[in-house]
């Protein structure tokens, strides 16, 4: 029955995209980026450069990693993309959930929706691969599944690393009266090697942020990988091992209440009687 | 209500029959604890009581003679109990939601046997379920901390 389902939903979603989708609202609409949700919740002296990255004076480096974890580790795996092109280790950076937006949506997620498997790469299976990650585009899922979100995150979240690089860059060449070209990153820090000068990300973070992103963005070389393709810890095993409060469960709102059902404390048998009277007063 | 938890002492107002776990997560704040079941069948509340392990979920308040410890009493991430830096170093947890009572299982365990053979381990560890099927690397994170704990670390 589950998968009866599962394929009725994703009919829907096929055919409600050739209404909705490409068709009648245009590539324009499809290429135009969706507004930076962490515009709105920057701290100060933080400053953000794409919907993945935010880097405070103090250069404490956040990365987004938009997708569920359920113990997965997909908040390291992305983590990991966006610190490689950003040439920091994974032990220098915050992980951060961000918040619910459409910039966060998964195109990956709806690729293999069609009815072909996924190693068939057949020019129709890749067609409407295609066709369902521009849908993707238009729903603005932010979804977690399918084993999509590493695919999913893949390019994208390797250009937001890369993309923040090289804007921090152009603004340490600024700063130091120096050639971009001469520069180089590690650690969170750029470096000047002929005049031995160097600036933290942090430094020049605001002036970076306020720049144009690059037009072609420059990704390393697979040889050149420090961190990807290799065994990497999980951000997120100490809270894992001290009881920390990252689950559901653990949310605490002002003025929350709690409840619960009533139950007869011995097995097998209904509660006689329940004085409902405080109960029924409330208002709801 | 008087109860000690994590060598500190608060002053409750709960129902007798309220199970311990609600008192440590609503009442008292603790959330390490987790419930999975609330029917003593999965582990995710464990919790100790004068150094035995229970399951919070199915242990009324009211009957509770002794201090209460839990997962947030054994270590703190600065100074981390041997077991949950073993479990660290083993990358033990996936989802993460078992292994708070995983863990307080592990330490009773532990300090009852020192060196404990597989047996023991599934002895101890039979109650504590994991639906992530972490089973493999709890084995070798109870090991290692054994060694941790008698190399005194
Ligand atoms: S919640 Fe207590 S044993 Fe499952
Ligand atoms: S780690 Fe997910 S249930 Fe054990």
């Amino acid at each position: 029955m589950a998968s009866v389902g599962k394929i009725a939903r994703r009919t829907f979603l096929i055919g409600a995209a050739a209404v909705a989708g490409g068709v009648a609202v245009g590539y324009y609409y499809y290429r135009k980026p969706f507004p930076n949700p962490l515009e709105a919740e920057l701290g100060k002296g933080e400053a953000t450069f794409n919907p993945y990255v935010k880097i405070g004076a103090d250069n404490t480096i956040t990365i987004v990693a938009p997708r569920a974890e359920m113990g997965q580790g997909i908040s390291t795996t992305l983590a990991v993309m966006v610190a490689e092109e950003l040439d920091v280790g994974l032990d220098r950076v915050k992980v951060e959930h961000g918040p619910a937006s459409y910039a966060y949506y998964n195109a990956a997620i709806l690729e293999e929706g069609g009815p072909f498997a996924f190693f068939d790469e057949s020019m129709t299976a890749q067609a409407v691969r295609s066709g369902l990650g521009v849908v993707g585009k238009f729903l603005a899922l932010q979804g977690t599944g399918g084993s999509a979100s590493t695919r999913d995150g893949f390019d994208k979240m390797r250009q937001a690393g890369a993309a923040a690089r090289q804007m921090l860059i152009a603004a340490a060449a600024q700063k130091l009266g120096v050639a971009a070209a001469d520069l180089e990153t590690a650690d969170g820090s750029i470096l000047h090697k002929p005049s031995g000068k160097s600036l933290t990300y942090g430094a020049v973070a605001a002036v970076a942020a306020a720049m144009a992103p690059p037009a072609e963005v420059r990704l390393k070389d697979r040889a050149d990988w420090k961190l990807l393709g290799k065994p990497q810890k999980r951000i997120d095993m100490l809270a894992k091992v001290t009881g920390a409060p990252i689950f559901g469960i653990d949310v605490r709102l002002p003025d929350m209440l709690y409840g619960t059902v009533k139950m007869s404390p011995r097995f097998w048998s209904r509660p006689v009687k329940a004085d409902l009277s405080r109960a029924e007063k409330m208002t709801v | 209500m008087r109860l000690t938890v994590d060598g500190q002492s608060f002053d409750i107002d709960a129902d007798p029959d309220m199970p311990l776990l609600w008192a440590l997560r609503d009442l008292i704040g603790k959330t390490g604890p987790k419930f999975g079941c609330g029917i003593a069948a999965c582990g995710a509340c464990t919790v100790h009581v004068d150094g035995q392990p229970v399951r919070s979920c199915s242990l009324p308040v009211g009957q509770v003679n002794g201090a209460v410890t839990t997962i947030e009493g054994i270590g703190t991430a600065g100074r981390l109990h041997p077991v949950q830096q073993a479990w660290l170093e083993e990358q033990v947890a996936q989802c993460g939601y078992c292994q708070a009572g995983q863990i307080m299982s592990a330490v009773a365990l532990l300090d009852e046997v020192a060196d404990p053979s597989d047996a023991d381990i599934d002895n101890a560890m039979g109650g504590n379920l994991c639906r992530c099927g972490t089973y493999p690397r709890i084995r070798s994170a109870i090991k290692k901390a054994a060694a941790l704990k008698t190399a005194g670390l």
